[in-house]
């Protein structure tokens, strides 16, 4: 969880809007870092989480998650140097060590920094979070895919042209949770990391507009949770692209969405200390009149990613 | 600069037992000691050779296990094919096993064709010493003419890695038969299997989107990896090991895959479906990937990037070989331009950004080098207009950088 996307989003795990239909959209460059925000925001948040994992393991969420730490709150930490027995209190602005750190000294003096990042794993056994890793489960369509097996989830990808129904079967039956389940959790939060690789898998723009519509349907208006999705577009400088496939996913979801992240590298080339720029906008809702945007850039780093307003780099300054 | 970064992050192990203290590092690592791979100084992930030093050190240390190298072929593919054999001799050497899959050469013609290694590497760490020492005595007695440059370090055009983690191979020699027959290789010749295969899956279900070239190759790979033990599931009687997979031009019409014959191809998703399930594959088993794809045949561009999308480090070779640049003066020392065009995510926020990304390659009779390409001062009377910009534009123009990349051909002039 990044604070100060939080910041800029004005959101907080104890307090954000419900119904919200999130779209992350990138372009020549890599958002998926922005996935791990709302995973570990949501998780957090003690919501409900699906997330449908087309493209990376488990084990890939599971590692970055346990290494992102909140920036929020300064605390001290206290580190023994043994060789010279001095005590130095450092308050950490930054990155706090993700792990547990244990000091001993002659007065058996120990101290802990707390593990700040989420579990997945966790999550998954509690029965927060339920996660679809789209990569196992293909294996078993792709090779000599029977049509007698009962999980019908990723069936676009022996048939492409039958959509996406049971992907979306599977988010209706894991969105709404046990009904006498003893842990009571959130709203539910439908998390979709890269919609856009079904399209390069056959299924049409439309299936996949279709599916984003019925999971906001269900997740976003019947049951009041939120919805992030990520689209990866691939941009063609000639624009003689015949309507491009991703390019009308992007639109279509666009329209559906509540609020966008765009996210693209810097128009003027590579840089190894801003990665990049994010268009922040919210699309017009009741209570605002007209939507409106921010502009930021960014840089990702080991532990989180820092934005700050352009021009405004700390390398540059 | 390549040399100190290599020697801040030198894993423990290659530390001379010299230490006075007896503090020993207590390491957390569960891998397993497999021969031929190392962990990352970056990450910790489990990393192999490609077989090609500066590649390694391009692609951010080397190719992770679990992942797939994608290599965009050059014209002639001459440069790719090398490169393809380079990472097949570096599993012999380093005893993995090895399949190869190709639709145009049998595999055993391939494996023929490898290059001899050089076994007594001691000549690669010593060319990077020699340098240092030419430089520091003129360093000493330098003029301060760029005195405003002083404080950045020196351009170091060779981009080699100072650990022994991968080997040299002599081109103009082929590898001792022994050694090959050492090594255990599985092959797929694809007209071997063509006739045999019978899919009853086409049947039952409408339109696969695979054609039975892919899905048989598919199978096959799964059944070798499932019967040696790759992925687990065989108990372990004996060491673990790496399967190094080797798929040549696919994507090609050879396979059966019209990508690169049309413009709107029918078959649009068939090599992409085919890196779905490889991906699936190698993430569930002690495997590396190597893929070549003809790119240059590849009309869409659009289908290209969702090629690259599903592979997790993706190169581009562009060979001067049969181009105008092959007689322009500024090339005279390459052979081709490469371009990195994806580097992978593997279990952490960042990827091994490369801080320059105008690479160029030179095949040497004992050495692949890859260079940082850079213009010599032009100390003509006439200020020559042929600028970076347009030179290398092919090459930037359509690649999709890792962290940023440049959508135009801007030329900045003060």
């Amino acid at each position: 969880m990044f604070a100060e996307l939080n910041s800029i989003l004005n959101t907080s795990p104890d307090s954000f809007k419900p119904g919200e239909f999130i779209l992350v959209s990138d372009k020549h460059t890599d958002a998926s870092f922005l996935i791990h925000h709302f995973l570990s925001f949501y998780l957090r948040a003690g919501c409900k989480v699906c997330f449908l994992g087309l493209v990376q393991s488990f084990s890939h969420y599971s590692a970055i998650s346990q290494r992102l730490v909140s920036k929020l709150f300064p605390s001290p930490s206290y580190t023994y140097c043994a060789s010279k027995c001095v005590f130095t209190v450092v308050y950490d602005l930054l990155l706090l060590g993700g792990d547990v750190l244990t000091t001993f000294c002659m007065g058996s003096f120990i101290m802990f920094h707390v593990n700040q990042g989420v579990s997945l794993t966790q999550g998954r056994e509690k029965g927060q979070l339920v996660f679809l890793e789209g990569l196992k489960e293909s294996l078993g369509v792709l090779l000599q895919g029977e049509a007698s097996k009962e999980t019908r989830t990723m069936d676009f990808l022996r048939d492409p042209s039958s959509g996406l129904r049971g992907l979306y079967d599977f988010v209706r039956d894991n969105v709404r949770g046990a009904v006498g389940g003893a842990e009571e959790w959130g709203p539910p939060v439908l998390l979709v990391d890269d919609l856009s690789v079904v399209l390069s898998l056959g299924v049409s723009v439309g299936a996949a507009l279709d599916f984003s519509h019925y999971c906001r349907a269900t997740v976003c208006s019947e049951l009041q949770g939120s919805m992030v999705m990520l689209v990866r577009c691939e941009a063609e400088e000639e624009e003689e692209s015949d309507d491009e496939g991703s390019e009308r996913l992007l639109r279509g979801l666009i329209h559906q969405c509540s609020l966008t992240l765009q996210v693209q590298g810097l128009p003027t080339g590579y840089c190894r200390d801003i990665h990049g720029q994010v268009e922040v906008c919210w699309r017009g809702q009741c209570d605002r009149q007209q939507a409106q945007k921010k502009l930021f850039q960014y840089k990702v780093h080991d532990k989180g990613a820092s934005f700050f307003a352009r021009g405004m780099s700390s390398a540059v300054l | 600069m390549a040399a100190p970064k290599m020697s801040v992050g030198k894993p423990t192990v290659d530390r001379l037992p010299c230490n006075t203290t007896s503090f020993q590092k207590k390491s957390r690592s569960k891998l397993v000691s497999i021969p031929g791979t190392r962990p990352s100084i970056q990450n910790g992930q489990l990393i192999v050779s490609t077989g090609v030093t500066s590649l390694d050190y391009v692609i951010g240390g080397g190719l992770a296990v679990g992942t797939l190298l994608l290599i965009e072929e050059d014209r002639y593919d001459s440069y790719s094919r090398m490169l393809f054999k380079y990472f097949l001799a570096e599993g012999v050497v380093c005893g993995h096993e090895l399949y190869v899959a190709s639709a145009l050469d049998h595999p055993n013609d391939i494996l023929q064709e490898l290059p001899a290694p050089i076994l007594d590497d001691i000549a690669s760490p010593k060319t990077v010493e020699d340098q240092a020492k030419s430089c520091d005595p003129e360093s000493q007695d330098a003029m301060k003419i760029a005195w405003r440059y002083q404080h950045l370090p020196k351009v170091q055009t060779a981009l080699a890695s100072s650990s022994r983690f991968g080997h040299y191979y002599d081109v103009s020699k082929t590898m001792d038969p022994e050694i090959c027959q050492a090594a255990r290789c599985h092959g797929f010749y694809l007209p071997e299997h063509s006739t045999a295969v019978t899919s009853p899956t086409a049947t039952t279900s409408g339109q696969s989107p695979m054609p039975e070239t892919y899905s048989s190759l598919l199978n096959n790979l799964q059944e070798v990896i499932h019967r040696e033990g790759f992925d687990g599931s065989v108990p372990q009687t004996k060491s673990r090991n790496i399967l190094r997979i080797g798929l040549h031009s696919l994507g090609s019409a050879l396979w059966d895959d019209d990508l690169c014959c049309r413009e709107n191809p029918s078959h649009g998703h068939a090599l992409t479906t085919f890196l779905y399930g490889l991906r699936a594959m190698l993430r569930s088993s002690l495997s590396v990937a190597v893929v070549t794809v003809p790119s240059h045949l590849i009309q869409n561009r659009a289908l290209m990037g969702n090629i690259t999308r599903l592979c997790d480090t993706a190169i581009a070779l562009e060979s001067f070989r049969g181009s105008e640049r092959e007689t322009n003066p500024l090339y005279k020392d390459y052979h081709g331009l490469l371009d990195v065009r994806q580097l992978p995510y593997l279990n952490c926020l960042v990827c091994d950004l490369p801080d320059n990304k105008d690479l160029a390659f030179k095949l040497k009779r004992k050495q692949f080098t890859i260079e940082r390409l850079h213009l010599p001062p032009d100390l003509s009377e006439t200020v020559s207009r042929v600028s970076r910009g347009e030179l290398t534009g092919t090459a930037m123009v359509g690649s999709s950088g890792c962290g940023s990349g440049s959508t135009g051909n801007r030329h900045l002039d003060f």
